[in-house]
């Protein structure tokens, strides 16, 4: 797309001499460009630009309360490498995300695939499934706490009658693992939607008279998702895995939400991003809170970088 | 393809029904519980085995949260919506204009530059926010919001509503430009009425996105009459007793506005999915 020559021919019909400058049509396309681009340009600057440069000098200071403090070089970066708080909330991250992006695509991949086969029914049902998505998230991280509540809740319920008793009156947060069951149920709820219609959207390209020919040639149904269907929609299929590996990584509202005190009980639902929060703003350590941010900004970095490597291979 | 009633296909095709019902009751049972829990009477939200229904629905609840301060965080919500997507409109459609159709140095770089932007999340420039915002006098005021909403929205609409106006055909502008209208004349009676379904779709995806947006709000507002609604609803646990019924009925109405919106572009985005992903 970046490389369409769109610049090629529109020249505006007006007269205005050639001079210096490579000429009216660059000037033209200069001086709007500088009238249309400085707006927006400078507000990004403002609230993006000039904040990533505030975060990365805090990072070095003290830093506690709003004050800057005393330069302190790379200290808050070296305490957190031996910091188990931070470990422990980077490892729970990590296992957060991989838990998280491999049920979704998984459950994506099985609705993307029963649309798939009902074609008469995909556009109503593709509405159905789209609707979590369009549930605020912090409506759905309330009404999933109250579905998984120990006494009154829908969950417990439906084990309890289908016979597991021990879930009758169950504290899913009560402990860290269990939390996350409750957690991640709503944010698997919350994503698969959108990335079950993308990979339905690759899905209707993947040309049926190669499939045709595979069953003729006597291939069967799980053959043909594992050897053609698969490697053909891999690429789209990697690059949601990337995309919501990001958006896994910077989850907060959920855990937000449907923990008290956010994180808890006793930080066992710490993910960084909310250590971050916390350590800025409810222990007012907004230095090192600053460092937590940077070292999410590299993974980030990194992450994107993976999904550009990604979508370019996709283009050609 | 022939129809005959194999026991084999009987099996897949009840798998399939059996598998299809699942998936919609898991989509669509949360929307039901959320209402049905806000209108049914207390005893029958705080009971072991769950009423599916209920034979006496009250509204009460719906009426008491407007005698508190849910109708001004309403409006609040409401106001930070709505500036947010006007003032990102504002810079974002012209920028998005000047990256489609303006021969530019270095622009392959800026339009990275936009797309990485997109994968930036609010917490790692939430401290610095806060402290800007501080400085400016901007902590528990509506506008501070609505500055740092910024930081997720333009970056996001240039994008998309630059992706629309690259696929308008240059040879429209060009016939106004012939009659003697202005690039800016063109852009504004031209360009930009064609590119409407776009900037519509980008507006209500930036509306989406404020409308939900917690963390900002929750770190720049600490008055009750100022907050949102996503923050406001957390108020609901800090109380010993959690008003289960009452926050439901708060979640309902504040689903609503975007369950319509989604309402109103499903069509589109159902399409537009698969596009997207492929950049």
């Amino acid at each position: 797309m970046a490389v369409r020559a769109d610049a090629r021919r529109q020249p505006p019909l007006r007269r205005v001499p050639a001079r210096r400058g490579g000429g009216w049509l660059a000037r033209d396309h200069r001086r709007y460009a500088l009238l249309f681009l400085l707006p927006a340009l400078a507000v990004l600057i403002g609230v993006i630009g000039v904040p990533l440069l505030d975060v990365l000098w805090l990072s070095l200071h003290d830093g506690r309360g709003v004050e800057t403090g005393e330069f302190v070089g790379f200290e808050h970066y070296t305490e957190l490498v031996t910091d188990a708080q931070y470990l422990a909330s980077l490892l729970r991250t990590i296992v957060w995300v991989a838990g998280t992006v491999a049920l979704s695509m998984v459950l994506a991949l099985a609705v993307a695939l029963l649309l798939n086969r009902l074609p008469r029914w995909a556009g109503l049902l593709g509405i159905v499934v789209l609707l979590p998505w369009a549930m605020p998230r912090v409506a759905s991280g309330i009404i999933w706490k109250w579905m998984f509540n120990d006494q009154y809740g829908v969950v417990n319920w439906l084990l309890t009658s289908l016979g597991f008793e021990r879930f009758d009156g169950f504290s899913w947060f009560a402990q860290g693992e269990t939390a996350f069951v409750a957690i991640g149920t709503a944010s698997v709820w919350q994503r698969v939607p959108f990335l079950a219609i993308a990979l339905y959207g690759a899905l209707s390209t993947v040309d049926r008279a190669v499939l045709e020919a595979a069953r003729v040639d006597g291939a069967g149904s799980l053959r043909i998702l594992l050897r053609i269907t698969l490697p053909m929609i891999m690429p789209v299929l990697l690059i949601l895995i990337v995309l919501s590996s990001i958006s896994s990584f910077n989850s907060f509202d959920y855990v937000f939400v449907m923990t008290t005190p956010a994180g808890g009980p006793n930080h066992e639902t710490e993910l960084v991003s909310i250590l971050t929060w916390v350590t800025g703003f409810g222990l007012l350590e907004q230095g090192r809170a600053a460092a937590i941010a940077v070292t999410s900004l590299l993974v980030l970095s990194a992450l994107t970088a993976v999904y550009y490597r990604l979508s370019r291979e996709e283009r050609t | 393809m022939s129809r005959r009633l194999t026991p084999r296909r009987l099996l897949t095709g009840t798998g399939l029904t059996i598998m299809t019902t699942l998936l919609v009751v898991a989509c669509l049972f949360p929307f039901y519980w959320m209402f049905v829990t806000s209108i049914k009477p207390e005893p029958e939200i705080f009971t072991k085995t769950p009423h599916l229904w209920t034979a006496n629905p009250t509204f009460e609840r719906y009426g008491a949260l407007f005698e508190g301060d849910f109708l001004q965080q309403l409006v609040n919500s409401l106001i930070i919506s709505t500036a947010t997507v006007a003032l990102t409109l504002l810079l974002a459609v012209v920028a998005a204009y000047a990256l489609a159709r303006l021969h530019i140095r270095g622009k392959t770089v800026l339009l990275v530059v936009l797309l990485s932007l997109q994968m930036l999340p609010e917490i790692v420039l939430i401290i610095p926010l806060y402290r800007f915002a501080i400085d400016a006098g901007l902590i528990n005021t509506l506008i501070g919001v609505i500055v740092a909403n910024l930081t997720m929205t333009v970056a996001f609409t240039i994008w998309l509503v630059r992706g629309y106006l690259v696929g308008i055909p240059i040879e429209i502008e060009e016939a106004a430009w012939v009659d003697g209208a202005s690039r800016f004349t063109a852009l504004w009676r031209i360009v930009l009425p064609l590119a409407w379904p776009g900037i519509a779709a980008a507006a209500v995806q930036g509306f989406i996105s404020a409308w939900n947006e917690l963390l900002i709000a929750v770190t720049f507002l600490r008055e009750e009459e100022l907050k949102t609604l996503p923050v406001a609803l957390q108020s609901f646990f800090n109380e010993y007793f959690v008003d289960w019924g009452g926050v439901m009925a708060a979640s309902t109405l504040f689903s609503i506005p975007i369950l319509v919106f989604f309402g109103l572009v499903q069509r589109r985005l159902a399409q537009g999915f698969g596009g997207a992903v492929k950049g």
